[in-house]
């Protein structure tokens, strides 16, 4: 069984009308990185996706979750 | 102000992901080439160490505001970076185990062992880290 780190971070940014550009800019990283956690390439830190989530006024556990795998 | 950091440490970040497959395909190159001839002596390599070590200054925005720094450096280039080093390390362990074969039908010395290893090790890994940073950057 594998485990992988699912997001709702495209949807939420979306619903929020916000950029790539933008989000990054208020969290303080590059557009790419968080592209690359919208398109699952990567898994961020606790202390990035805390900010993710307070920025998007979310809990962490709105944001981001498990996905069993078989 | 900082949509200006943002947008310069995207233009930026674009252009060392060039500059890193740039240098690893020419660094490849002219590599490829001195094993025709009589292999690369010394000033040659440190010529080649100066040229890497500068870009490696310059791709780590160590002359760059800490903001810009910061944005340059974050997660996501994090994980290019180790990612590549992790390709370079493991094709010169290839590469030494292929250079050891190699010592059964072909007379060659270490010098040229030693240049073959670090050739593949550092072009694999900058090529990579370009690679990587242009694809995650694609939307």
């Amino acid at each position: 069984m594998t485990e992988r780190l699912l997001n709702g971070l495209r949807a939420e940014r979306e619903r929020l009308n916000l950029t790539q550009a933008d989000l990054a800019q208020r969290v303080g990283v590059s557009r790419k990185t968080i592209n690359t956690i919208e398109n699952l390439v990567f898994s961020p830190s606790a202390l990035l996706a805390l900010k993710i989530a307070r920025d998007l006024d979310k809990r962490v556990e709105d944001l981001f979750w498990i996905s069993n795998e078989d | 102000m900082q949509s200006v950091v943002a947008e310069r440490a995207e233009r930026l970040s674009k252009h060392r992901a060039i500059a890193a497959i740039v240098m690893g395909t020419v660094l490849a190159a002219t590599q490829t080439q001195r094993m025709d001839a009589s292999g690369a002596g010394p000033i040659t390599w440190i010529v080649t160490g100066v040229v890497v070590a500068i870009f490696l200054l310059w791709a780590s925005g160590l002359f760059r505001n800490t903001v810009l720094r910061g944005i340059l450096n974050d997660e996501g280039s994090d994980v290019s970076r180790r990612r590549s080093l992790m390709i370079g390390f493991w094709n010169m362990l290839a590469t030494a185990v292929v250079c050891y074969i190699l010592t059964y039908v072909k007379d060659y010395g270490p010098r040229d062992a030693i240049q073959i290893i670090m050739s593949v090790g550092i072009c694999s890994a900058l090529i990579s880290f370009g690679v990587a940073e242009r694809i995650s950057a694609r939307q």
